[in-house]
């Protein structure tokens, strides 16, 4: 009588007795999966390489053409002809009628991109329902980015905000990132944060204004806003910086977490610290954490970075987390004991909140 | 809606074992949602096609990470290829949004930066392309590869596996 061999279902291992001659095929069931799953893992990939799925097979041809992310960096380029070439047709083969939802552009070449190109594909990619974009280049910003319905989240960096008549609308608009970017005008940023009325997260990193101003006019408010991060820059100067940063958190009244990140290098002996007449209502209600990144104890002019901090402690009734964030490796063990005994001896209004040293 | 008292939904899956799982847990299986609010009377047992008891066991170690706000350390690494694959499309038939975001993301992961002939090893595809139709195609798509110093079938080091 002849047994049964009782197969394991569990394992379905083809590879290890697999013959290296004629016989079936590997059963290709990755390509039984319909076209939108196809897609949706390509989604994940850089441009580059989606394309290259064309070459797979028949059933391949034309997948690359309908994934619904774009994602170019010239980096992965031999040459610079070649990717704005790449670009240019990658972009403008799809079907019009298929949306792009998330668009990453990073060029680090500054002097071959010029405004134009970047222009026209802007307001090619601004219209086909996009909610997710990140560009990275040192032109002038197109216009068309500032204005869009259907956008959610944003990253810009190293583009240059000038010029700018236009209008600026993104109604939906939940996280903004900005690195590095310049504002020819404070006006301009003020009305970039005025046309997003439901923006939720905000990183404003080494952005550079020439004319910052302070006042409560030059502010309109953020209502919806829960985090705010803010690095100021080591190559700007910019004296007035705290009072600029109370002047919006004024403006934050629904704000929950908060990082600052001081990288300036100047002496700012001379601005001392001045108590607002009220304490932002954010501080009071609705604080709940607090991180500050790489500060650095032994420079003399950090004095305000600190008094900043013990404002915010003895200020605010729900915080239940202080963060002191070092991004380097090196800990400076006495430094980080200062901090503590400084901290820990001033006044705190909430009835819990821990102080943590990370890492 | 089902007057069923137990907070336990059975489900048998393709080899047998049958597991008792919590109401909450199938709600994130669609397909097994829509199969619960379909039946008119207590369903004792639902089957699930296509999944095997080391794929529930996965998806009930996803669910308890997710609960405890530790999804992020859910890890696919320890699968090969082939059992990933068939663990995405198992999560697809039971149609579960979230963990089946995680297994796209990790097949893309694995596939990133890799040749055109390691992906065609990977999934096991066929090229049947006629060398005509294979030349046209590159050369329709050239562009695409301009300036590249390797032919994107190639492998940037040439690895035995």
């Amino acid at each position: 009588m002849k047994s049964q061999k009782v197969e394991k279902p569990c394992r379905r291992r083809n590879n290890s007795r697999r013959k290296p001659t004629i016989s079936t095929p590997t059963v290709d069931r990755i390509s039984d999966l319909p076209d939108s799953i196809l897609c949706h893992i390509l989604s994940f990939i850089p441009t580059k390489q989606v394309v290259a799925t064309s070459l797979l097979s028949p059933r391949w041809k034309s997948i690359w053409l309908s994934v619904l992310t774009l994602d170019l960096e010239d980096k992965t380029f031999k040459d610079f002809t070649s990717f704005q070439n790449f670009t240019f047709i990658a972009i403008f083969s799809r079907n019009i009628t298929l949306p792009i939802l998330s668009f990453r552009f990073k060029c680090s070449n500054n002097n071959s991109l010029d405004f134009d190109f970047v222009d026209n594909f802007a307001s090619f990619v601004m219209q086909r329902g996009i909610e997710n974009l990140n560009i990275s280049t040192s032109t002038k910003l197109p216009s068309s980015i500032l204005n869009c319905k259907t956008l959610k989240v944003l990253e810009l960096e190293n583009l240059r905000v000038e010029d700018f008549s236009h209008q600026m609308d993104l109604p939906l608009l939940e996280s903004l990132h900005l690195n590095e970017v310049d504002f020819e005008h404070h006006e301009y940023l003020v009305k970039l944060l005025s046309s997003c009325p439901i923006l939720e997260d905000l990183q404003l990193k080494c952005i550079r204004i020439p004319d910052f101003l302070v006042g409560k006019e030059n502010f309109k408010s953020l209502p919806s806003l829960k985090s705010l991060y803010v690095e100021f820059s080591t190559y700007v100067s910019w004296p007035n910086r705290w009072s600029w940063l109370l002047e919006m958190l004024e403006c934050c009244s629904k704000l929950q977490h908060l990082t600052i990140q001081d990288s300036a290098n100047e002496d700012n002996l001379y601005n001392n610290w001045k108590e607002p007449p009220k304490v932002p209502h954010c501080l009071s209600s609705e604080l709940r954490t607090y991180c500050i990144k790489d500060y650095n104890y032994h420079f003399y002019y950090k004095k305000i970075e600190l008094q900043f901090a013990k404002y915010i402690l003895h200020n605010s009734k729900v915080l239940h987390t202080m963060t002191i964030l070092n991004s380097s490796r090196i800990v400076d063990m006495n430094a980080r004991l200062q901090m503590f005994i400084e901290l820990s001896s001033s006044t705190w209004d909430s009835s819990y909140c821990k102080l943590l040293f990370v890492p | 809606m089902a007057s069923s008292s137990s907070n336990l939904i059975s489900l048998k899956t393709s080899d047998g074992t049958v597991f008792k799982v919590e109401r909450a847990l199938a709600k994130t299986m669609k397909t097994v949602q829509a199969i619960i609010e379909e039946a008119d009377a207590n369903i004792y047992m639902i089957p699930i096609h296509n999944v095997f008891s080391h794929h529930m066991d996965m998806i009930i170690d996803y669910y308890k990470l997710s609960v405890a706000g530790k999804s992020k350390e859910f890890s696919v690494e320890k699968l090969d290829n082939d059992e990933l694959k068939d663990f995405l499309l198992a999560v697809h038939y039971l149609n579960m949004e979230d963990l089946f975001e995680v297994l796209t993301q990790a097949v893309a992961d694995r596939l990133e930066k890799k040749s055109v002939g390691y992906v065609r090893k990977y999934f096991g595809i066929e090229n049947d392309f006629t060398p005509e139709e294979y030349a046209a195609i590159r050369k329709k798509n050239d562009w695409a590869f301009k300036g590249d110093d390797i032919e994107p079938e190639e492998d940037e080091e040439k690895q035995e596996e």
